[in-house]
């Protein structure tokens, strides 16, 4: 008997614990049994109406659930070590991991950079990155109309979610841009004021800091992953050949190869001018004022607002010009009859279409009605702007890949042979071999790599080892996609280019860390990685719990931040006490 | 209170170190949650508080949506009196506690005070007292909503008696909104495919060609729009006499979130926009209904990227003769020639359904996705017979059998005695025709279409004794009558210049059109018929639609006769909500005569065959009430807004002057969500006619290129297309 009223006592402690911990009473900051409309009281109480339900309990459980305000919380905290892991290693004061080396230029070689310049990248990462974020913001559609972005769209939306401040913001493009792959943030957003500064600071800066802060762990506490991730950064250009003129995406990339790349073309003034395939991907374009814009449409106004829509992809005239030079095109000035049909290019072939519609027009029994259809958008749109859109398609369609990528899972798009050779971990990174292969008589040999040769143009590239002829020694073609590859690397890193010891190595130390932190960055997106990075910071502080809720949400997310013996505990603490918690950023 | 939480802190502290101490395992050690109120963890000395969360929500969308939430709850408390009733419910409510508090105890075998603490924990509230002013407060906020959601009269001078649901401002403010247009329609369903190579050579069957010859010729009789839907429409509406806001207590009228097909709707709109002589300059209609390429303030323009360059947008539509129309439905089933052999070609190209009579016609005339009008060609049908006739003959004559005689042509002059040859021709009284060709299905169609146009069909005039044909629905329609066109139906260059196939009617025509009662005064609203819906066979509203305006939210009325029309007065009154009843005094308010004062209640009373039943009005109220109810998704900031009025005239002061720091963020959040739905309803519309026009402009390229035209029809009707008419009928190798 005595027994079961123990258990019964225990039975309704239990009970009475349980109901207590369900309620959400404690949740909240101490004020919640404040009124929150102080007037509204004293009104009230004027008055002698009764009001209830004017605490700030009521808007405190209004505005956060409880998990929310946990996982708040431990980004709060994550922020405030975040200020002070940078280099914290071991004894060492830490910074602000912001402060971290790197360069998201994705177009930036590390292993061309001077030293100095490595030393002094990575001043404005969190600004630098936030922008790539409006970038993918503006290329997402929803801001959208026709294809053009619309900043006034964006900014609606941002005033919308209250996320823009107070500011009094205003579009710099108000007739909308049409993106095209090369272009910046300048050539889409007013970056010339600060009216994004409170939405950087407020919704885009923090997810950046958190990432870096595991990177700072990886690069810290994981240094050996980082090579072993043998990350490339590279640019490869796919240019998918046209079925009905199969020959011309070839033609123009030998063409491209000769005068751009080796230098043993009849302009040798070409020669490393196109530093990141735009002018490549122009080419392949072939959107022409005089050969695609004038045909599009006769009237003058019209005119002049497409050449402002695909200013930043048209040809130039000695980019025509030297198409007519190759055979590319069969008149250099763009008014021949018949000029347009010999194209080899993308929008050649939405020339070819139009006209091939406007004989179906003339006659119906020539009309490919699947054509037809394809360029009305199964019957939704006039031909003309079914053109139109093809074009915005071309101009857009990215024919470039660059960025840091992992061999785990970057570039999977490639041809898994390609792939192979770009990630294999055999590609030389010896700073003697490098030398020897970029000395002149051995540009356009494969000498010390079976994988890379270097060209005149400056630029490492991938091999062919199938080549037929020196013609098509840098040309990649997958057939089952009808594409011709011709791919640059960068930096390569791997577990003997990264290595600090490495002397050999064809990184300096200021390199390799440049190097290094951009892969652990690439990393950071990893939830491993994500998860032991917050552990590991969070050992390094004392926490102490205070509310049964939260270690229980730390339990279940962050189990091994318990367990009872760390290596980690043998570094000094992150002293985080001076950090205010509102003004991180 | 705190002391009370702290008591439990230790209480949970002794509990976790239990359980700790249970899981624990060499490899992990939890700690204890040393329970410190509003302190979530302190991480090496610095405090992490649930203050340091919360404040970070300051000045965000969803602290203001709180703030609202919380501000408005109470609002609500201040403006609905705690009432008798309220009271004593919630007295009644809490006894009803007791009893279950009771109950709950002895179940669960604890006490009654147990029980009570719960249900204080789970309702946040200290003690009995709070509970119960805790209930009030929902009974309250509940009534509040109630008491804004009944109808209320009018407070313009002269209309106390008109019936509003929740406000006579509020309903303004719905027409204002909504832009509600109040219509009815026929549907004949097509089998044609209505895209797609559909769109030029759209081939329908036999029933569908006579049904829409039928639902014509009930439309030109003296036949009310409503008994011809009640016949014929292929819409469910059919029942409701083809009106759209008849048959339930959810129907709405058209409004601009309305998803009507986009034929329907933007047609609609694009014939106020462009044709309607009375709205095309109406710059307040233009923005409402977000015409493309309508200039708002701050320079934007509607839609930029839409030119809009269609047929109806340049102020034109197509016109419908009515002849047209009813030989379409007499020759809906001619398949072979008039002699009963299958067409052919002169070179043998395929000749198809594509050729037959009621595809070509049905193509230049109803398969338009713009906006079209049936006008009245009675007084040249005659003549254009006679011409029609001569075609065929010209047709026999230019593929003759070697050696056969011309047939020379009929008199275009003297109807009656071509009339009086084409008889006696069947009849083979007269001088018979060569072996190879027979005019007698000629002659029949002659007689069918005739008569149904009021003409005698021995020579044409008009037969004062018909009654099958009403001509004063045929109104004289400016802006209309007079900006009709059609395909130019002839041989000569056909695709050479594809814009001259679109050509100007040579005179104005009297077009389709039923009187627009508004309160005695009477203007006369256009058949609008189009095309609509896309895909084939059975399916949506694919098919020809014949719509008439009730009522619209414009005002056009006769502008010398009706200041109140288009002022807005009947736009608003029109959908008052007084259920006709003669017991009332005032007899204008709730008359049941819609031609005296129209309502959209009032409306269809005079169409019903059978006496209304004791519902009728009563739905038709539900669903105007419904309609105010819903048509706005920020309805609540009404809510917020009226009570806001209540509280200044109950306490002479601004409530949100009590709401101190907070007052800017509520407003702040109630304008742009307001902003953000109409931006949002904005852009659906926009989208809406980004499609319309892009569809009509590529079904207006395909047309003028691709459509047969109805001079083929008299070689088809001989039997054989020569091969200079070849390409012209596209016959495909």
């Amino acid at each position: 008997m005595s027994r079961n009223k123990h258990v019964a006592t225990l039975a309704a402690l239990c009970t009475l614990f349980l109901a207590s911990c369900s309620s959400t009473e404690v949740k909240y900051p101490k004020d919640y049994s404040e009124t929150l409309f102080k007037d509204v009281e004293t009104f009230a109480g004027e008055k002698g109406e009764t009001i209830v339900e004017n605490s700030k309990k009521d808007y405190y459980e209004t505005v956060l659930s409880t998990n929310t305000a946990y996982a708040n919380a431990l980004n709060r905290i994550l922020l405030a070590i975040s200020t002070k892991a940078h280099n914290a290693t071991g004894h060492n004061p830490g910074t602000n991991v912001s402060n971290i080396l790197d360069d998201v230029n994705a177009d930036t070689s590390i292993y061309g950079m001077k030293d100095e310049e490595a030393k002094a990248a990575g001043t404005n990462n969190l600004k630098n990155r936030a922008w790539n974020t409006m970038m993918s913001s503006a290329k997402s559609g929803s801001y959208t109309d026709d294809n053009l972005f619309y900043e006034s769209r964006f900014i609606r939306s941002l005033q919308e979610a209250f996320t823009l401040g107070n500011t009094e913001a205003n579009p710099r493009f108000v007739n909308g841009v049409l993106i095209t792959p090369f272009m910046t943030e300048a050539d889409v957003f007013d970056t010339t004021s600060a009216q994004y500064d409170y939405y950087f600071r407020n919704s885009l800066f923090e997810d950046t800091q958190l990432s870096y802060l595991t990177s700072e762990y990886i690069y810290e506490k994981s240094y050996s992953s980082i090579g072993a991730t043998n990350a490339r950064t590279v640019q490869v250009a796919a240019l998918e050949e046209r079925s009905d003129k199969p020959n011309f995406a070839k033609k123009l990339l030998n063409a491209y190869i000769r005068d751009y790349v080796k230098g043993t073309g009849t302009d040798k003034s070409l020669v490393g001018t196109d530093k990141d395939f735009s002018v490549l991907s122009k080419l392949w374009k072939g959107i022409d004022e005089a050969d695609v814009i004038n045909k599009m449409t006769d009237s003058e106004e019209e005119r002049t607002s497409l050449k402002e829509r695909y200013a930043s992809v048209l040809l130039t005239d000695s980019e025509r010009q030297w198409l007519f030079a190759n055979g590319l095109i069969s008149t250099d000035d763009g008014t021949a009859e018949g000029a347009v049909n010999e194209v080899g290019s993308l929008t050649g072939k939405v020339l070819d279409d139009k006209k091939k519609i406007e004989e179906g027009v003339e006659d119906l029994n020539k009309m490919d009605t699947s054509l037809y259809s394809s360029y009305t958008g199964s019957y939704t749109y006039d031909v003309d702007t079914g053109i139109r859109k093809a074009i915005d398609d071309i101009a857009t369609k990215s024919l470039v890949t660059r960025g840091t990528y992992l061999k785990s899972d970057g570039l999977s798009s490639l041809p898994t042979t390609l792939k192979d050779r770009i990630f294999d971990s055999t590609m030389v990174t010896d700073k003697a071999d490098l030398e020897t292969m970029k000395k002149t008589e051995n540009l356009d040999k494969v000498t010390e790599d079976a994988l890379t040769t270097f060209e005149a143009d400056g630029f490492r590239y991938v091999v062919n080892p199938q080549a037929q002829n020196s013609d098509d020694n840098l040309l990649y073609y997958d057939a089952s996609s009808s594409t011709y590859y011709l791919v640059r690397v960068l930096d390569v890193a791997s577990t003997s280019s990264l290595n600090k010891e490495n002397a050999d190595s064809m990184y300096t130390a200021a390199q390799k860390e440049l190097l290094a932190r951009r892969v652990a960055y690439a990393m950071s997106s990893t939830s491993t990685y994500k998860t032991d990075s917050y552990i590991y910071w969070l050992r390094r502080t004392n926490i102490k719990y205070s509310d049964e809720g939260f270690l229980e949400y730390m339990k279940s997310n962050y189990k091994d931040l318990f367990k009872t013996e760390s290596s980690v505990d043998s570094e000094d603490r992150i002293d985080i006490s001076e950090v205010d918690f509102a003004n991180i950023f | 209170m705190k002391k009370g939480l702290k008591s439990l802190a230790v209480i949970m502290a002794i509990m976790t170190s239990a359980s700790a101490l249970a899981s624990c395992s060499s490899d992990y050690t939890y700690p204890d949650a040393d329970w410190n109120e509003g302190v979530i963890a302190n991480v090496g000395g610095k405090e992490v508080s649930f203050k340091d969360v919360y404040d970070l929500m300051e000045g965000k969308k969803e602290s203001a949506k709180a703030m609202y939430a919380t501000a408005s709850n109470i609002l609500a408390q201040f403006v609905t009196p705690r009432s008798e009733y309220i009271l004593t419910s919630v007295e009644q409510k809490m006894d009803d506690q007791k009893e279950t508090w009771k109950s709950s105890a002895s179940t669960n075998n604890t006490s009654y005070k147990e029980e009570q603490q719960k249900t204080f924990d789970s309702e946040g509230v200290l003690d009995e007292e709070g509970l119960r002013n805790k209930w009030i407060a929902a009974a309250q906020v509940s009534q509040n909503k109630s008491d804004y959601n009944l109808t209320y009269n009018g407070t313009t001078e002269g209309e106390t008696s008109y019936q509003y649901h929740i406000s006579e401002q509020e309903t303004k403010n719905f027409v204002k909104t909504t832009r509600p247009y109040h219509v009815s329609h026929i549907l004949v369903k097509v089998d044609a495919s209505g895209d797609g190579a559909g769109t030029y050579e759209g081939t329908i069957s036999s029933d569908n060609a006579k049904k829409i010859g039928n639902v014509v010729s009930g439309l030109i009789s003296s036949e009310s729009f409503g008994d011809t839907a009640y016949r014929l429409s292929d819409d469910s509406s059919n029942t409701s006499y083809g009106d759209l806001f008849g048959g339930s207590t959810s129907a709405q009228p058209l409004m601009t979130s309305t998803s009507y097909v986009n034929e329907f709707k933007l047609g609609l709109y694009s014939y106020e926009a462009f044709i309607n002589s009375k709205t095309k300059d109406n710059k307040e209609l233009r923005e409402a209904l977000r015409i493309p390429g309508t200039e708002i303030e701050g320079d934007e323009v509607i839609n930029k990227s839409v030119t809009n360059d269609t047929i109806n947008s340049s102020g034109k539509a197509f016109g419908i003769p009515i002849s047209a129309a009813l030989t379409l439905a007499f020759e809906a089933e001619q398949d072979k020639s008039f002699s009963g052999y299958a067409v052919r070609s002169e070179n043998n190209y395929s000749v198809s359904a594509n050729q037959y009579p009621r595809n070509i016609l049905f193509n230049n005339y109803f398969n338009n996705h713009e906006i079209s009008f049936l006008y009245n060609d009675r007084a040249e049908y005659p003549s254009k017979f006679v011409k029609d006739v001569n075609a065929i003959v010209a047709a026999r004559n230019a593929a003759k059998p070697e050696g056969s005689a011309d047939v020379p042509a009929y008199s275009e002059v003297d109807i009656a005695s071509t009339i009086a040859a084409l008889k006696d021709g069947k009849d083979s009284s007269a001088t018979p025709l060569p072996e190879d060709f027979d005019l007698s299905d000629k002659y029949d169609e002659w007689v069918a279409v005739s008569r149904q146009l009021g003409l005698k069909s021995t020579d044409g005039s008009v037969n004062e004794e018909s009654t099958a044909f009403d001509a004063t629905k045929f109104q004289t329609i400016a802006g209309v009558s007079d900006k009709l066109v059609t395909y130019k139906s002839n041989t000569e260059a056909w695709n050479d210049d594809s814009v001259e196939n679109i050509v100007d009617l040579p005179a104005s025509y009297g077009v389709l059109s039923y009187k627009r009662e508004m309160g005695g005064v009477r203007s006369y609203s256009p058949v609008l018929i189009t095309r609509a819906g896309s895909g084939s066979g059975d399916s949506g509203y694919q098919g020809i639609h014949f719509i008439v305006v009730n009522n619209d939210p414009f005002g056009t009325g006769d502008d010398a006769t009706d200041k109140a029309y288009n002022e807005g007065a009947y736009q608003y009154r029109y959908y008052r909500v007084n259920k006709p009843d003669t017991t009332h005094t005032d007899t204008t308010a709730y008359t049941a005569d819609y031609s005296t004062n129209p309502s959209i209640v009032n409306f269809l009373k005079s169409d019903l065959k059978s006496s209304a039943s004791s519902t009728f009005y009563s739905n038709r109220i539900t669903a105007v009430n419904s309609t105010i109810n819903g048509y706005d998704s920020n309805a609540d900031f009404k809510l917020w807004e009226s009570n806001l009025a209540k509280f200044k005239a109950k306490f002479n002061r601004d409530f949100t002057s009590l709401l101190g720091d907070y007052a800017s963020d509520i407003n702040l959040y109630i304008t742009q969500t307001k902003a953000a739905s109409k931006t949002s309803a904005n852009e659906t519309l926009d989208a809406s006619w980004k499609t319309f026009v892009n569809t009509s402009k590529l079904y207006e390229d395909l047309q003028k290129n691709y459509i047969i035209p109805t001079s083929v029809i008299a070689y088809f009707q001989y039997g054989e297309i020569t091969a200079d008419m070849e390409a012209t009928a596209h016959v495909k190798k």
